[in-house]
C-alpha cells in the first residue's frame, strides 16, 4: 500500500516538473519572439513617419543626404551597400565555392579535418580586426602600392574585406549542401566513366545547387549587415559611387556614424535607414530559407536500369 | 553540335584540382596572415 502511494507521489511530481519545464520553455520562446516583435515595432514607429513625411520615392530615390538642411535621400547609401555587397561576392564567391568543393570532394579526410575548423575560425575573428587589417595593409596598398590611385578608403577595400568575411558562411553552408548529395550519384557518374571533375561539375554541383545558392544569399546578408569593418575601410563619403576606387557609405555605416548625435527628424531618418536594412536582410534570409528548403530534384527511379 | 574541348578530361581534372587547392590555400593563407599579423604586431607592443 505504502509502495503504491509512494509511486503515485513520484509520478505526480514527475508530471509537475514536466509541466514546469514545458511552461518555462514556452515562456523563453515567447520572450524571444516578443522581443523581436517589439524591436520591429519600435523601428517602424520611429522610422515610418519620416518616410511618409518626405514620401518613399524621395527618401529612397534622392541622392541628397544633408540632415542639417532636412534632406534625407538614401540612394547614395543604398548604392554604396549594393556596390560593396556585389564586390564582396565577386571576391568571396569563387574562393568560397572552390574551398567548399575542395573540402567536400577533393581533400583527403585528414586534410579536411584540419582545414575545415581553420576556415570556420575565420568567422570567429572580430570584424574590427578585419577592419584594422584593412586600414593597415589594404588601404595603403590600394592608395600607393597597387598604383590604382584614389584615397585607398574605397568600395574596393570594403569589397575585399567583406569578401574575406563572407568566406566561412559560403564555405560552411556549401559544404553541407555538397555532403548532402547521395554517394550513389557520384558512384553512378564514375561508373559511367566520368572523371572526378566531370562528376563534380555535372552531377554534384547541380544536385547541391539549392544549398549553394542559399549559401551565397546568406553570405550576401552577412555582407549587407556588416558595419565595423566597412566603416574602417570604405571612406564613408556620402556620394553616389562612380568608381570602385571612390569612398562609399553603406546603410549600416550611415546609422552607426550618425546615431550618436542625431535628434528629431535626423534620428527618425536613421531609424528609417534601419527599416530599409531590415527589409533587405529579411528578404535575403527569406529567399535563402526558401531556396534551401525547396524540394530537390530526385533522380529517376529507373536511372540505374537505363 | 558540341564545342571542341581545349583540354582532355584528365588534363581538365588536373588543372581544376590545382585551381581548387590554390583557392583553398589562399583562404587558409588569409587566415594565417591575419592571425600572424595581429600576433606579431600585438605581441611586440605587449612585451
Amino acid at each position: 500500500m505504502m509502495m503504491i502511494a509512494r509511486t503515485r507521489t513520484w509520478i505526480a511530481a514527475a508530471h509537475l516538473s514536466d509541466e514546469v519545464i514545458e511552461r518555462a520553455l514556452l515562456f523563453a520562446a515567447l520572450s524571444a519572439v516578443s522581443t523581436l516583435a517589439l524591436i520591429t515595432l519600435f523601428i517602424l514607429r520611429e522610422g515610418l513617419p519620416v518616410i511618409f513625411d518626405r514620401g518613399p520615392l524621395e527618401f529612397l530615390g534622392s541622392v541628397k543626404w544633408a540632415p542639417s538642411r532636412g534632406q534625407f535621400g538614401l540612394l547614395p547609401m543604398i548604392a554604396g551597400t549594393a556596390v560593396v555587397t556585389a564586390g564582396a561576392l565577386v571576391v568571396g564567391l569563387p574562393l568560397g565555392l572552390a574551398g567548399a568543393i575542395t573540402l567536400a570532394e577533393l581533400a583527403p579526410r585528414r586534410a579536411r579535418q584540419f582545414l575545415k575548423p581553420m576556415i570556420e575560425l575565420l568567422a570567429g575573428i572580430p570584424s574590427v580586426v578585419y577592419g584594422f587589417i584593412g586600414m593597415e595593409i589594404l588601404v595603403p596598398f590600394i592608395r600607393e602600392g597597387g598604383a590604382l590611385g584614389g584615397p585607398g578608403y574605397s568600395a574596393l577595400a570594403a569589397s575585399i574585406i567583406l569578401g574575406i568575411m563572407v568566406l566561412p558562411t559560403i564555405i560552411g553552408i556549401s559544404i553541407d549542401a555538397l555532403e548532402a548529395v547521395p554517394r550513389s550519384y557520384r558512384d553512378g557518374s564514375r561508373a559511367l566513366g566520368a572523371t572526378q571533375w566531370q562528376t563534380i561539375t555535372g552531377v554534384v554541383l547541380p544536385a547541391a545547387k539549392n544549398g549553394i545558392v542559399a549559401a551565397v544569399i546568406l553570405g550576401m546578408g552577412r555582407a549587407v549587415g556588416e558595419t565595423m569593418a566597412v566603416i574602417m575601410v570604405a571612406g564613408n563619403a556620402v556620394q553616389f559611387p562612380d568608381s570602385i576606387l571612390a569612398p562609399v557609405r553603406t546603410l549600416t555605416a550611415n546609422i552607426a556614424l550618425e546615431m550618436s548625435y542625431a535628434s528629431g527628424a535626423h534620428a527618425q531618418a536613421l531609424f528609417a535607414t534601419g527599416i530599409v536594412l531590415f527589409i533587405v536582410s529579411l528578404t535575403l534570409n527569406g529567399i535563402a530559407g526558401r531556396v534551401r528548403g525547396a524540394k530537390k530534384v530526385k533522380a529517376p527511379r529507373n536511372a540505374a536500369a537505363a | 553540335m558540341t564545342m571542341p574541348q581545349l583540354l582532355s578530361p584528365k588534363a581538365t581534372q588536373r588543372v581544376a584540382t590545382t585551381l581548387m587547392w590554390a583557392a583553398t590555400a589562399a583562404t587558409v593563407g588569409v587566415l594565417l596572415f591575419i592571425v600572424g599579423f595581429v600576433l606579431t604586431r600585438g605581441a611586440s607592443t605587449l612585451s
